[in-house]
């Protein structure tokens, strides 16, 4: 098995005085989707976004403990968040794509980060992009419309396009299908399991039937514990703990 | 199971499944019963009535088989809840082949009318049908216990049956005219036998459902 | 049964009476501001409606070389020309105080008029002309019918004898009636004939535009830094509710602190619409904080995310995702600003732009006033005929106003993305 390129020790975040995650200690091994499942509320979100740091924007967050990516501590004061998050990509909950043409859409990441160094290298990333996301053939005659005359699944697949532009190592996924219908979640999915590959997938869902489709290992979080962590076959068949199997199975815990 | 669905609807689905097993169960026990019966006491019209019960049995494997499909349809079961709906599938074949065999048993019995060996034969249907009872309790209850005990308790039939083949060539060899009945009084004994297997068997469901492990790839 | 058209049950009746008795309100007090609106625009077009129209006199002017030298024609005396033609016109005119009744029928402005005809057609010289002057507004007044002759003549402004030589002159053919440009063109006058709006309005534009300048910029950067990148803290709090609480202080106190700061401090010109305009960003600051303000936290914070999560710097996620959607709303509280500086007389009669100015401002630093200020005064002179002047300047301010929006809503539809 190869080595985890996250690895979490003792995270603990706290929202001011309320504390959001207890004690977290987690391998994330590479090219696999990990899935985050668990009730709301329940610090899966929080988990996932102090993997890129997201909860900075929070004033009141606050994180302590072991939070490694490829080794290196992402909270310590040298690392510079922007560096950062280049090589950790997200994609939200809600399509967001920017107010600006599909085409710079895709290229947004590239033009802050100057990863490429003429018009034409630039075309070929975005085009890359796209295809990556399966865009491609649904957009190519139509690159300068603005990204939201797209359909919601289209705006979900231009986010992961514009996200893996940048090639980032990991790619965390914040309930990306929550908006979509099961076509269109079926197309993310698809997508998803290509991207394994490539890139690490950290996923958060609260679609227990997807996180057993599309993952290879789940994380069950319950009140800011990981209660449970290993193969999504074995989280989803026999769960070791009576609050995995009372949540999934959809009892009352 | 302490904890209930969120969705009552779930529970009652399953409980449905549950008790579909166990009616099915009962029907099987009372057909062995009545199988036995009829070997010491020879009713043509009762070996047909015990014939009938298969077509019922038959109607209850169905319907298991469609509560299952539609609670997979609805409820996407996970974990426990996915083994109490795809097990029970197997649990009734098991109980149809039993209740094949007791149908087996039940026409051989104008032929071995009086035989000597039915008393062994009476005390081995008195432990499969001992059995059947603790296993589908066990069943009902998630008793794993129960189960272990009632493989266990195959080993008893085992034996009878041992017993029984090495009791008929004894006789064979003194009384070669009876070879035709104690031939009977064989494949009976084997349908007993067998019975024990199957009741075994779902005594290996009733664990896999509780556990998730599978007794018989593992063991 | 169901019965869908019963009016009877679930209390349906007093229900759609009251829902009724509520529109019928909601018009009642849409029909109502619509008359006191029509009602004021009404009555200030009917009282600009005289401002339209200017009326001249014709004067036969002998512009001999004895009156006027052609080396110098600048020094002649125009006034004299004028009275002597009048003169001319009612030569049985001689008692000094009718002659002087007689004078007034002219504008004072009549002999500039003169000398700008002579210095810009020399071939005039040495040739007697006829000559359209600019009538006095007394006699405007009459010949549009404003003077009621029924009163005694010591309550009226122009006399029994002035009317009867205006009606020599009427039926003489002597007096016209023509579009008056000289209110758009002209500025300030103590004469109402020929006092216009022009310096005003520049005035106005000038310190407007130096508002603009000063408070858009300043006001955008305050609100994206406390917006977007202001540490959440006691000072950011208080600085807050400051800009909340100025937004509320009466615009004269903003005029004190440019009375002291920019003109007692700094020395800068007094009158100048520099300051003016600078008195009025101070005044509008505020106002377009909050507005900046609130149009960036209407911005999706979706965006903002999406572009951090990127790798985006705050300033590049602020640059270039949040202020584009922000900023149409930002110019819409712009302009709300604008237009309250627009009217605002209070701060600007502290730093003395309500001086009477005849010249049009070359510059920002030359003294002007501006349209509101033009109002106030006109509005305090005397003058039967500035109560029109005061009127049609109103009008002028509308129309700056709607044309500022019209500006503001273009630049807006341009601006706006559809997100």
């Amino acid at each position: 098995m190869a080595d985890p390129i996250i690895t979490a020790r003792n995270v603990n975040i706290f929202y001011g005085a309320a504390q959001a995650i207890f004690d977290v200690d987690l391998d994330i091994l590479p090219n696999k989707v990990t899935a985050l499942i668990g009730p709301s509320g329940c610090g899966k979100s929080t988990f996932l976004r102090a993997i890129n740091r997201m909860n900075d924007l929070i004033p009141i967050c606050r994180i302590e403990g072991d939070l490694k990516i490829a080794g290196q501590d992402i909270y310590s004061p040298s690392v510079d968040v922007v560096a950062l998050r280049a090589q950790v990509g997200m994609v939200f909950q809600k399509p967001n794509p920017f107010p600006k043409s599909i085409f710079e859409n895709v290229a947004y990441g590239l033009k802050i980060h100057k990863l490429t160094s003429s018009k034409t290298e630039l075309q070929d990333r975005v085009e890359w992009s796209l295809k990556s996301a399966g865009l491609w053939s649904e957009v190519a005659d139509r690159l300068n419309q603005p990204g939201n005359s797209l359909s919601g699944g289209q705006q979900q697949r231009l986010c992961i396009a514009r996200a893996i532009a940048v090639e980032p190592k990991v790619i965390l996924m914040d309930e990306p299908c929550s908006a979509l219908d099961p076509i269109a979640t079926a197309v993310v999915e698809e997508l998803i399991d290509n991207l394994r590959k490539d890139y690490t997938i950290v996923i958060v869902t609260h679609s227990m039937q997807q996180a057993a489709r599309i993952s290879q290992r789940t994380a069950f979080f319950h009140l800011g514990t990981l209660v449970e962590f290993g193969d999504t076959k074995t989280v989803f068949t026999t769960p070791a703990d009576e609050r995995t199997q009372n949540y999934i199975t959809g009892r009352i815990g | 199971m302490e904890h209930e669905h969120i969705v009552t609807k779930f529970d009652k689905n399953l409980d449905k499944i549950k008790t579909s097993i166990v009616e099915m169960g009962g029907l099987v026990g009372l057909q062995l019963n009545d199988a036995t019966a009829v070997l010491a006491t020879f009713d043509a019209a009762e070996v047909e009535r015990i014939k009938t019960y298969d077509r019922i049995v038959n109607g209850l494997n169905k319907d298991i088989h469609d509560r299952a499909e539609i609670l997979i349809i609805r409820r996407q079961p996970m974990a426990l809840d996915l083994r109490q709906t795809l097990v029970p599938i197997n649990i009734a074949g098991e109980l149809e082949r039993i209740g094949d065999h007791a149908k087996s048993t039940a026409k051989r019995a104008h032929i071995v009318q009086g035989a000597a060996a039915l008393d062994m034969i009476g005390a081995m249907s008195a432990v499969v049908q001992a059995m059947l009872a603790d296993v589908l309790r066990a069943y009902v209850d998630g008793d794993i216990e129960l189960a272990a005990k009632v493989r266990k308790r195959d080993e008893e039939v085992d034996a009878l049956n041992k017993q029984l083949i090495s009791s008929v060539i004894e006789t064979l060899s003194r009384l070669p005219e009876n070879a035709e009945c104690l031939i009977h009084i064989t494949l009976i004994s084997r349908n007993f036998e067998r019975i024990g297997d199957h009741i075994c068997n779902i005594a290996r469901y009733v664990h896999q459902i509780a556990t998730g492990e599978d007794l018989k790839a593992s063991v | 049964m169901i019965d869908f058209t019963k009016k009877a049950g679930f209390n349906l009746i007093r229900r759609h009476r009251a829902e009724r008795r509520f529109q019928w309100t909601g018009r009642g007090a849409i029909a109502i501001s619509l008359l006191f609106l029509l009602f004021m625009v009404g009555s200030i077009l009917r009282d600009a409606s005289g401002v339209i129209r200017q009326t001249q006199i014709a004067l036969v002017v002998d512009l001999s070389v004895e009156n006027i030298d052609p080396a110098d024609p600048a020094s002649a005396s125009y006034g004299g020309l004028v009275k002597s033609s009048l003169r001319n016109m009612f030569p049985d005119v001689t008692d000094r105080k009718d002659k002087k009744r007689l004078y007034n029928l002219a504008s004072p402005e009549a002999s500039f008029e003169i000398a700008r005809m002579v210095k810009e057609n020399p071939e005039l010289l040495g040739t007697t002309q006829t000559l359209w002057v600019t009538a006095s507004d007394d006699l405007d007044l009459y010949i549009r019918g404003k003077v009621d002759v029924s009163l005694p003549e010591r309550q009226r402004r122009i006399s029994d004898a002035q009317i009867a030589w205006v009606d020599v002159l009427q039926s003489s053919g002597n007096i016209q009636r023509i579009a008056n440009w000289m209110f758009l063109t002209n500025g300030d006058s103590r004469e109402p004939e020929i006092a216009g709006i022009l310096s005003a309005l520049v005035g106005s534009a000038y310190s407007l535009a130096v508002c603009f300048a000063l408070a858009f910029p300043i006001g955008i950067g305050a609100a994206i830094y406390l917006e977007e990148f202001a540490p959440a803290n006691r000072l950011s709090d208080l600085i807050e509710v400051n800009i909340n609480n100025l937004a509320a202080v009466p615009s004269i106190v903003f005029g004190l602190l440019g009375l002291s700061i920019f003109l007692g401090y700094m020395g800068l010109p007094r009158s100048s619409p520099l300051v003016g305009g600078m008195v009025l960003a101070l005044m509008t600051l505020p106002t377009m904080i909050i507005a900046a303000r609130a149009s960036l936290q209407s911005v999706p914070p979706s965006f903002r995310e999406g572009a951090l999560a990127l790798g985006a710097s705050p300033v590049q996620a602020v640059f270039h995702h949040v202020f584009p959607v922000a900023l149409p709303g930002m110019l819409t509280g712009a302009i709300i600003g604008m237009a309250q500086a627009l009217g605002e007389t209070a701060p600007l009669l502290m730093i003395g732009m309500v001086a009477f100015i005849v010249d049009i401002p070359d510059s920002i630093l030359e003294p002007a006033t501006a349209l509101p200020v033009q109002i106030f005064l006109w509005a305090d002179s005397p003058e039967r005929a500035f109560t029109e002047k005061t009127a049609a300047a109103i009008i002028v301010l509308l129309i700056f106003l709607i044309l500022m929006n019209l500006i503001a809503i273009l630049l807006r539809r341009k601006l706006e993305t559809r997100f």
